[in-house]
């Protein structure tokens, strides 16, 4: 031991000479007062190298988080406990720190250094793990990667050195299919449970199956909300720990009477509030970019027309479809006073529900919660997933009351009568697994060997139904068989990581022989960057048109579309920016010029895939070059992920020997071949066009509409589909045209017209199931 | 379907606009040309309200045409949205596939999932909100809907009752008027029969009326039994039988009753 401590103090030495002189006493100083506590030694454990200087820095900040407080509390419960709740509200600093004081535990416990084993937090959220691992990797004073790393759909960005990994629950899960008892894991913390994603619930469900198997795994759950007890139930009475927020006092106001339009009550209020209440930033939570662009809109024009008796407001939007880089407003401090000794300035931060938990504003004072927010629900009896302005939940409401108590006592100011808020909030948000489509959770529950999912213990069981169509897709694709067990096909289907259709695609495609492009397609439709909708664009450009002649406008778009690849809506929403007179007539030409030259070289006449496609090729041929994309409104980040994403793909088609192949391009059958693979993987998500005009799915017979986003020049009989979303209307996205003729080839098994309700689709595959039928005895004749 | 059949002509009538909104220079050219006439009604009211537009007026015309479109376009997602509504009622029936394999892995039919079996029964509803009424209000369109429907119901009810309470007025009014009519009777008679002199002149009919409807409050039911008593008691006489008996005994006999309902 003496030894031990005296070569640190060398090493301490050394560091303290290549140090600027004049900082020695002050980190002297400041490493001797903290000497007795744990982990302040000066060699890093992890690198064996010693601490650098902003270690310490660090070290001094996170010994004032809360959590700090109850660290050796934590540690305690932690050892004598197999499974342990914390229940903190953000700001305790659970994330970035019990993470390392397990580490600490877990190292001590096991001490042989050659023996590997990891500690795993897992995150909802990919930006999350990513942005958490580097902020705990630089605390560690390690490179992120090494020792801490992290681990994202599509990347991975860990090594063999590895002992602390954030992950996305999804990850987690997937790592189950290879390692069912998670035996690389000694501790599993799973953050942010209360926001009960659906891979942390179906975790909730395997850990439990997993702990009883492994007596020396433990879990740590971590939750923000009320929901403590119901997590403490489910987990058959685990301790619950509680480490206090910094959270001051909030004083609740409701409104004597409903609201007849909750936006106008919204704008009424800030204004209220800036000229009557004493200073503080006010946070306004509303549902969608367009709305909150038009509330900023209104808020500063509002408090324009009161004058300068009034201090000056500065409005700033925020949701998670918004440029990073406008994002950052939001963090910028309050306006000052017009003139000195003038009334002082506020900042109205206008947000969706990002603010409510995963994002945190210093400086809010005052909260105005009109009650809403969009929830995506599923509903499998027409499978439709619907993005919809619905009341939040009463937990919800907590949350965002909480939010203006954050820097000092604070006020938020309910747009619904208390009387509202005691009956018509229901008390929890429907966890997600209540609201999503299921067939790829199966799929992997199948994969992880539960095959009773009737009485798996779920902490909130999903309804028969969803599991019924999940059941019913994996079926006609051949990844389950009649009697419910995983078929060879559906083994390589959860490999891969994607939804069941396109892993489907995916493994038929070398028989279409085009497995080269249906990789590219998909990796182009995986990236959630692709698929975004091209309204929000439309209208972020539309707003911010202050700008006149084109090449401005073309910055802008660049800089719209930052983290978003548009270029297959791109055409449309030229044509649309000109049509809507929103372009100053002069530039007419150049831009009706430029809309026909991008649908020229990407726009694909048959289909969003195949433009997909096509900007992908022109995105190769080019060399992956920046600026040949900027020249084409092409995001370069995206492609390069997309790139990523088939390398990825092309590894596990690797794996299972699916062959590598490309039709002729010179070929008839090039395009031909590629859809029909696609049908392939999609055959459930078909439209028909009727005789009027306008296009009803398969089977459901749901009336729905072409997503003005798409590349089509015509409106083709029968057409593919990626999704069928509900919001300002029944909208199928990204679609491609597909023959009639090759349905009752490829999915005569769906197709089955025994069990297919009435209706001119129908009438139409009668037609060509009997055309086939002569064909073939024509066939047979002739031989 | 013949529902349906009607919706779809809707659909595809939108389905046009859109093409016409995503396309091209449409509102610089007469909303005519570039919408082809449709078989809606509304449709034809808007393009005569557009071909009497003067060059002058031309541009508040054509926003009164967008808005008008905008409505249009409401309507019809009201419309579709009641659609979805409606089909999210149907169950996935028990021949489907899926319900099958979840059978097969031990699901009851009508039960729920879970450990206990605790679980939703029922996918978590869709609700569709196309307006910005707060928490606690109703959708304006829908409350008007359903003002609507409660004022034709109170409409309704309200005529049931009217024609109820003039039936029944009605039927109480015949009812008063035999009263003075018997009473008169009565009275005339009972005159008679104590051998008084008749006053009642022809001519003076309409007087009498008069009177009659005068004393129509005066004259109830109780001043009719009381006279009609009298003549029974007093005359063994029966208003309604029209005939004077020889006995009490064969009065009580032969005469079904006092009431002229008995008779």
């Amino acid at each position: 031991m003496g030894t031990e401590r005296k070569r640190k103090l060398s090493l301490f030495d050394v560091v303290d000479e290549t140090s600027v002189p004049g900082t020695k006493p002050k980190l002297n100083g400041g490493f001797g007062g903290a000497a007795p506590m744990a982990g302040n030694s000066l060699v890093n454990t992890w690198t064996g190298k010693a601490y650098s200087q902003r270690y310490f820095e660090i070290l001094e900040k996170r010994k004032a988080l809360p959590v700090w407080q109850q660290k050796d509390e934590f540690l305690q419960v932690l050892k004598n406990n197999q499974t342990l709740i914390l229940v903190g509200e953000t700001g305790s600093g659970k994330t970035t720190q019990i993470p390392q004081f397990v580490l600490e535990a877990v190292d001590n416990e096991y001490p042989d250094k050659r023996r590997k084993w990891m500690v795993a937090c897992t995150q909802p959220r990919r930006v999350a793990a990513m942005s958490v691992s580097r902020r705990v990797a630089e605390e560690m004073d390690v490179a992120i990667g090494e020792e801490v790393g992290y681990s994202i759909r599509f990347e991975d960005c860990s090594s063999a050195r590895t002992v602390l990994k954030y992950l996305t629950d999804g990850m987690l899960l997937r790592e189950a299919m290879t390692d069912p008892l998670l035996e690389r894991y000694k501790v599993i913390i799973l953050d942010e449970a209360h926001e009960r994603t659906l891979a942390t619930d179906v975790l909730f469900g395997l850990l439990k199956e997993v702990l009883k198997n492994r007596p020396d795994l433990k879990l740590v759950v971590m939750s923000a909300t009320l929901e403590a007890e119901k997590f403490q139930g489910y987990f058959l009475g685990a301790p619950l720990m509680k480490v206090p927020g910094r959270l001051h006092p909030v004083e609740i106001f409701y409104t004597q009477e409903p609201e007849r339009d909750y936006l106008e009550a919204a704008i009424r209020t800030v204004v209220q509030i800036h000229m009557c209440e004493p200073l503080g930033d006010i946070l306004v939570f509303l549902t969608g970019e367009e709305e909150i662009e038009d509330a900023c809109r209104k808020i500063t024009k509002e408090i324009g027309n009161l004058g300068d008796q009034v201090g000056p407001v500065k409005a700033v939007p925020l949701y998670s479809t918004l440029p990073p880089a406008m994002q950052q407003k939001i963090f910028e401090p309050a306006p000052p006073p017009l003139n000195e000794g003038g009334p002082a300035g506020r900042k109205i931060v206008v947000s969706t529900n990002i603010a409510e938990t995963s994002l945190t504003i210093d400086g809010i004072v005052y909260v105005i919660d009109p009650g809403f927010a969009k929830q995506k629900v599923y509903n499998p009896r027409v499978r439709v997933e619907s993005l919809l302005v619905s009341p939040i939940s009463k937990a919800s409401a907590h949350q965002r009351s909480g939010r203006a108590g954050r820097t000092q006592p604070g006020k938020c100011f309910r747009l619904y009568t208390e009387k509202s808020f005691n009956n018509d909030l229901q008390p929890q948000t429907y966890p997600e697994i209540l609201r999503s489509n299921l067939a790829n959770t199966v799929l992997t529950l199948k994969k992880l060997g539960i095959d009773d999912l009737v009485h798996f213990d779920f902490m909130d069981p999903p309804a028969p139904e969803t599991l019924m169509r999940a059941l019913e897709v994996l079926n006609y694709l051949g990844a389950l068989d009649d009697e419910g067990n995983l078929t060879k096909l559906g083994e390589i289907m959860s490999e891969f990581p994607l939804d069941p259709q396109m892993s489907k695609m995916l493994v038929v495609s070398p028989e279409f022989n085009c497995s080269n492009e249906i990789l590219s397609i998909s990796a182009m439709l995986s990236g959630c960057f692709i698929c975004m909708p091209i309204e929000h664009v439309h209208r972020w450009v539309s707003l911010h048109m202050m700008f006149s002649n084109w090449s401005m406008y073309k910055q802008v778009l660049v800089h719209a579309l930052r983290d978003e690849i548009v270029a297959v809506s791109q055409y449309y929403l030229m044509k649309q920016m000109v049509s809507s007179g929103l372009y100053a007539s002069a530039d007419l030409p150049e831009a009706q010029k430029a809309a026909d030259e991008a649908k020229a070289r990407f726009g694909h006449i048959d289909g969003d895939h195949l433009t997909l496609l096509n900007v992908y090729h022109a995105y190769k041929q080019n060399n992956e070059d920046p600026s040949w994309c900027y020249e084409n409104f092409i995001n370069h980040r995206a492609l390069k992920s997309a790139d990523n994403v088939r390398q990825q793909l092309v590894r596990i088609m690797a794996r299972f020997n699916l062959k590598l192949c490309s039709t002729d391009f010179n070929s008839r059958d090039y395009y031909i071949n590629i859809r029909k693979a696609m049908l392939a993987g999609y055959f459930m998500q078909v439209a028909h066009m009727e005789r009027t005009g306008h296009y009803l799915t398969v089977k459901d017979n749901q009336v729905v509409h072409l997503h003005p986003s798409n590349c089509l020049d015509h409106k083709p009989e029968w057409v593919i589909y990626n999704e069928y979303v509900l919001t300002s209307r029944n909208f199928i996205r990204t679609v491609t045209d597909i023959r009639g003729e090759w349905i009752v080839d490829i999915a005569p098994h769906y197709y089955d017209l025994e069990n297919f309700p009435q209706c001119e689709a129908k009438r139409v595959l009668e037609r060509l199931y009997k055309k086939r039928e002569k064909e073939r005895e024509e066939n047979r004749n002739r031989k | 379907m013949a529902e349906f059949a009607k919706n779809q002509t809707t659909n595809g009538e939108q389905e046009d606009e859109e093409d016409d909104y995503m396309g091209d220079l449409s509102q610089f050219l007469s909303p005519e040309a570039s919408n082809p006439p449709k078989p809606s009604s509304k449709k034809t009211l808007s393009g005569k309200s557009l071909a009497v537009q003067s060059s002058k007026k031309k541009k508040a015309k054509f926003l009164n045409w967008q808005e008008h479109r905008k409505q249009e376009r409401e309507l019809k997602q009201i419309e579709e949205d009641e659609q979805t509504l409606a089909k999210t009622e149907a169950p996935i029936p028990q021949s489907n596939i899926g319900f099958k394999l979840l059978k097969r892995m031990g699901y009851t039919p009508g039960s729920a999932l879970g450990k206990e079996g605790s679980g939703r029964a029922e996918p978590v509803g869709l609700e569709i909100r196309r307006s910005r009424a707060g928490i606690g209000r109703e959708d304006p369109r829908k409350e008007k809907i359903r003002r609507e429907e409660a004022e034709a119901e109170m409409k309704r009810r309200n005529e049931k009752a009217l024609m109820e309470d003039f039936g029944s007025r009605q039927k109480s009014q015949w009812r008063n008027r035999r009263v003075v009519v018997n009473f008169e009777k009565a009275k005339a008679a009972l005159d008679q029969l104590e051998n008084r002199e008749v006053l009642v002149p022809k001519k003076s009919e309409d007087e009498e009326e008069v009177e009659e409807e005068e004393e129509e409050e005066e004259i109830t039911a109780e001043d009719l039994l009381e006279i009609l008593m009298k003549l029974r008691d007093e005359h063994r006489y029966c208003l309604f039988c029209g005939f004077q008996y020889e006995s009490m005994e064969a009065l009580l006999a032969n005469c079904p009753g006092t009431d002229e309902d008995d008779h």
